[in-house]
């Protein structure tokens, strides 16, 4: 009796198979001791493939659905996940840099009155103007 | 219908018992799938509290399907889109699942054979692995892996079969399986 071959027996293990195919490999597996050992063990062989587990720690449960929430958020594997248009990115990309430009302008106008370094004195920047109408200056010992 | 979705629908309407018992059915096996797209311990766990958060706060369409198949493909598709997006996944094919490596996951793959299995998936390549683990992992049948994928049913099953026969070669030269 000629044995059924072992990628005919894969094919048949992971129902690959036409379905005329199945009927004759079928028949013969009926009759053949042999090949229905071989098929065995190709099953299982299909089955360690599928039997990987993997002990990850898992938080909490998530938080308990309401009535309305199953109802209003349609799941990951049935909708489009949103991605945004280039307009769109660019809107939030432009948002961002008139975010950073007002921050800035703000913080550096809090900060009128500001000591510099002009060795070897110290000058106070934008204070009031002296009697004589000059900047006061004052040195590094403070006279 | 699946008797699982009972399950499932108490513990996500907060029954902690329910909840519990969800838990240890499937977070082995959901682990195994994200762990073996992502290559990242890390990315996995996530994946697999966020497929639980989506089917709790989702709504229920699929209750015709088994709930393995549905929380399956909810975290095939999350671990896929990991996978592309974040810095943290692994290449897989680099990805050392036996333990001998730096950073070893024998902590959390316990069997030696399946630590083995899980490294002959990963150097599968993409095409190939994301069948094999719809078929096996999130118990989906060809069609309907052709449909998800969007490829036709002859690819899909090509692939399945190539995944298998090279994942067994594999795991016979290295005397894993008989």
């Amino acid at each position: 009796m000629r044995h059924l071959d072992e990628d005919i027996l894969l094919k048949y293990s992971l129902d690959l198979c036409e379905e005329s195919e199945a009927e004759e490999i079928s028949i013969h597996l009926a009759d053949c001791d042999v090949c229905r050992d071989r098929l065995k063990r190709v099953g299982s062989d299909v089955a360690a493939l599928g039997a990987v587990e993997v002990d990850l720690v898992v938080g909490g449960r998530p938080r308990p659905a309401t009535s309305s929430e199953g109802e209003s958020r349609p799941m990951l594997a049935h909708r489009e996940v949103h991605q945004p248009r280039l307009v769109e990115r660019l809107v939030r990309i432009a948002a961002v840099f008139i975010l950073g430009a007002a921050v800035g302008w703000g913080s550096a106008s809090l900060s009128k009155d500001e000591s510099v370094c002009v060795s070897p004195s110290y000058a106070t920047i934008a204070p009031d103007l002296g009697d004589d109408g000059y900047y006061a200056v004052s040195d590094a010992t403070g006279n | 219908m699946d008797p699982e979705w009972d399950l499932f629908e108490s513990a996500r309407k907060g029954d902690n018992k329910s909840w519990q018992a969800l838990l240890e059915k499937y977070r082995k096996r959901l682990g195994a799938l994200a762990l073996m797209i992502t290559g990242s311990a890390d990315v996995a766990a996530d994946v697999v509290q966020e497929t639980f958060s989506r089917a709790f706060s989702g709504k229920l369409r699929d209750r015709g399907g088994t709930l393995s198949g549905f929380l399956g493909t909810i975290a095939f598709r999350l671990a896929v889109k990991e996978k592309n997006r974040s810095s943290r996944v692994a290449p897989l094919d680099r990805t050392d699942f036996t333990g001998t490596g730096p950073d070893p996951l024998d902590q959390i793959i316990k069997r030696e054979q399946d630590r083995h299995v899980a490294q002959a998936i990963g150097w599968l390549d993409d095409d190939h692995r994301e069948v094999l683990m719809l078929r096996c992992y999130a118990d989906r049948s060809y069609k309907e892996i052709a449909q998800l994928l969007g490829l036709p049913l002859g690819t899909v099953k090509s692939r399945m079969f190539y995944a298998v026969k090279s994942c067994r070669e594999i795991l016979r030269k290295k005397g894993v399986l008989d």
